[in-house]
């Protein structure tokens, strides 16, 4: 009942950014702001709840990944949000949380996989893995933000040119920080994930090892981007094509990983 | 007391009228005093701008002193052009509240929004308060003004967006860097528009602002007059791989940049944003270099189009401003009303005081009173009986004053203690 309601907020949140965008009233886009913070607390009180429950946290089925995937992302962009201050971005995000919420939805958020709950390190590793894999997805998602306000720069969309208070520059800033502390993030979790294997014990060794060869492939992809932008220096249009091309590399691995699963 | 203006400004007067009757500073000490030495005026204010002439008054609102106004900036000016009069415009009351208000806010403005103004009113006040004739009613009004004009800068978006080419080229630098600080300029020419360009870019705080022209002489006066540095022109596309921004307004019948420079020059930039604009008739650079990847050419054309829109949003927020000059109005014009009951009010206190005072006299011969003590205790208990006595016919005068209802006398009386006929019945 939380979810559905969560859903709820982001839809009429959605609605909300969207009339301010056509009204421009300040008064629209705090409602907004406030129904978007209302959804990302019920996804809070949901996982508290299930977290209790389960007695481990809940990231271990892919529903309950999903809602944690929606709680962060939406509290890391809220944050972003109060730094650069751009509505226009809340209307490209919120339809991805309502798409997410949605498929948690669907899903059964009840089945579970047997895990050794006393493990300290999966607590680390399913929650960073998790965020890391927000701080992708944003960066992807700022990426595709950055060739749609290019695209209006270089066709002179004047009217909407004028309404944009996000400039390409900040846009870049926000790729590179997304980056830089996604691949961190991942890497903790990739990590304490691995070291976790030699002490979990019931863990089927092809599952683990196709898992680890995804994992792996990701963080190479991020890894790369990063380094050749630290090194040789990455024009902004390369960056964003980069941290797209390298989620939808991460998203490819997930459904990879499902499909080698569901054939074995 | 009543407030009036009386003006002329770019809408009702050609500059050939609005040159002549300019006020300087060193004159409006000799018009402050001849206007404030004329009876019935109490307080002035003199606004003299390059767009506008205009002289706020506060009389008793039993004389007509436009004429004597007009004719003694006549007299300041020695010059009278007899159809000169009719330029002029007048206000009066609210219609005088509603005018300063939108004049502070720059909706009177050739530039609609426009915040020069507002230092220019507010430069007024000083010069008013200086000369002894802004005291009670326009110090108070400056108050007003200054609150209203800040809320309409606040809550409207009515100087927000560029009205002028230069500054819309720099809104449109702001949109693909953020911050300017820190990034390089180039300004290619030193005509008119270059120098606009110029000083709205000096007030960025770039790194450097490189200004370059065929004639080198040119480049160099325009680069001093804004700490730029001058470079020679053969040296223009050497600075390409350097500079974010290039401005450019020359003469030039062919374009100075081509595509093929811009293209060689992109590696050498590591393909950062390179954002330039073309201000010039016939253009300067090449509009195919905006299919370049990371290159952004603007011209004249879409910086006029920017312009326009952001003239249309402006006027849009006219109607917001209006809301803010109502309240302003009121806020005055009530308090302006409650000056009129202060001496009424004093009169009628003087009167009670007075007949206390008769009254303590006759009792001390009548009764022999002699104690400085007991004539204290009377005074004090006839002073708080006064007090009661008019508390309520106080308040309702203070409260009535700001009606323009006409009662009877009969009426008046039962609003002014409060009596109430019919429950009696």
């Amino acid at each position: 009942m939380l979810n559905v309601f969560s859903l709820i907020f982001y839809i009429i949140a959605f609605f909300l950014v969207l009339f301010y965008y056509f009204k421009d009233k300040n008064v629209i886009i705090t409602l907004g702001i406030l129904f978007t913070l209302i959804g990302s607390l019920l996804n809070f009180i949901f996982i508290t709840i299930r977290w209790k429950e389960l007695g481990f946290f809940p990231t271990v089925t892919f529903s309950d990944t999903l809602i944690f995937l929606t709680f962060i992302t939406t509290i890391i962009f809220l944050v972003f949000y109060y730094i650069y201050r751009s509505s226009q971005v809340f209307i490209f995000i919120l339809p991805f949380l309502i798409l997410l919420m949605a498929t948690a939805l669907i899903l059964s958020p009840t089945s579970t996989i047997n895990i050794d709950k006393g493990s300290v390190l999966l607590y680390i590793h399913l929650p960073f893995s998790i965020t890391g894999t927000a701080l992708f997805f944003l960066s992807a998602f700022t990426g595709i933000i950055y060739f749609y306000l290019e695209k209006q720069l270089k066709n002179k969309n004047i009217s909407f040119i004028n309404k944009q208070n996000l400039s390409l520059e900040s846009i870049n800033n926000i790729i590179n920080n997304l980056l830089i502390y996604g691949f961190i993030i991942f890497t903790i979790g990739l990590i304490t994930g691995f070291i976790w294997k030699f002490y979990a014990e019931n863990i089927e060794e092809y599952s683990y090892k196709t898992k680890l060869i995804f994992s792996v492939i990701t963080w190479v992809i991020f890894g790369l981007l990063i380094l050749i932008k630290k090194i040789k220096g990455l024009p902004p249009k390369k960056l964003a094509m980069g941290s797209i091309v390298g989620f939808v590399c991460l998203i490819i691995t997930y459904i990879g990983l499902a499909i080698f699963l569901s054939g074995k | 007391m009543e407030i009036f203006v009386i003006g002329l400004n770019h809408n009702s007067a050609p500059i050939e009228i609005r040159e002549v009757y300019a006020i300087s500073k060193e004159e409006l000490g000799d018009l402050y005093n001849t206007i404030l030495a004329h009876n019935s005026i109490y307080e002035a204010l003199i606004l003299s701008t390059c767009n506008r002439v205009e002289i706020y008054y506060a009389n008793d609102n039993t004389h007509d002193d436009s004429d004597f106004i007009i004719n003694s900036l006549f007299t300041l000016k020695g010059v009278t052009i007899n159809e000169a009069k009719d330029y002029f415009y007048k206000y009066k009351s609210t219609e005088a509240l509603k005018h300063i208000f939108e004049v502070a806010a720059g909706i009177d403005s050739m530039v609609l929004g426009e915040p020069q103004i507002f230092g220019q009113v507010k430069d007024a006040f000083i010069s008013a308060k200086e000369y002894n004739a802004a005291r009670q009613i326009l110090k108070k009004l400056e108050e007003v003004t200054i609150v209203c004009t800040k809320k309409i800068r606040t809550y409207t978006k009515i100087s927000e967006k560029p009205l002028t080419i230069s500054s819309a080229a720099i809104d449109l630098a702001k949109k693909i860097y953020g911050s300017l600080a820190n990034r390089n300029a180039l300004i290619v020419g030193a005509g008119q528009m270059c120098e606009l360009a110029a000083k709205y870019l000096k007030n960025e705080q770039l790194n450097n602002i490189y200004v370059t022209n065929r004639t080198y002489e040119r480049a160099k006066i325009l680069a001093e007059s804004i700490g730029g540095k001058a470079i020679e022109f053969q040296y223009l596309y050497d600075l390409l791989s350097t500079v974010d921004i290039v401005i450019s307004s020359t003469a030039s019948n062919n374009y100075i940049l081509e595509y093929s420079q811009i293209e060689k020059k992109m590696p050498e930039r590591k393909h950062r944003p390179l954002l330039l604009i073309d201000i010039a008739v016939p253009r300067d650079i090449d509009p195919k270099i905006n299919g370049i990847e990371n290159v952004y050419v603007y011209d004249i054309d879409d910086l006029q189009s920017v312009v326009e829109l952001n003239r249309k949003t402006r006027i849009q927020e006219i109607e917001k401003a209006q809301f803010y000059i109502n309240e302003a109005i009121d806020n005055y014009y009530k308090w302006l009303k409650s000056l009129n009951i202060a001496p009424v009010i004093v009169g009628i206190k003087n009167y009670f005081e007075q007949s206390k005072d008769e009254e303590i006299k006759r009792l001390q011969v009548k009764l022999k009173l002699h104690n400085s003590e007991d004539l204290n205790k009377i005074n004090r208990a006839l002073e708080d009986y006064a007090k009661k006595l008019l508390h309520k016919p106080i308040m309702n005068i203070k409260l009535e004053a700001l009606n323009e209802n006409k009662y009877t006398i009969i009426d008046a009386v039962k609003i002014l203690f409060g009596l109430d006929y019919d429950k009696k019945d």
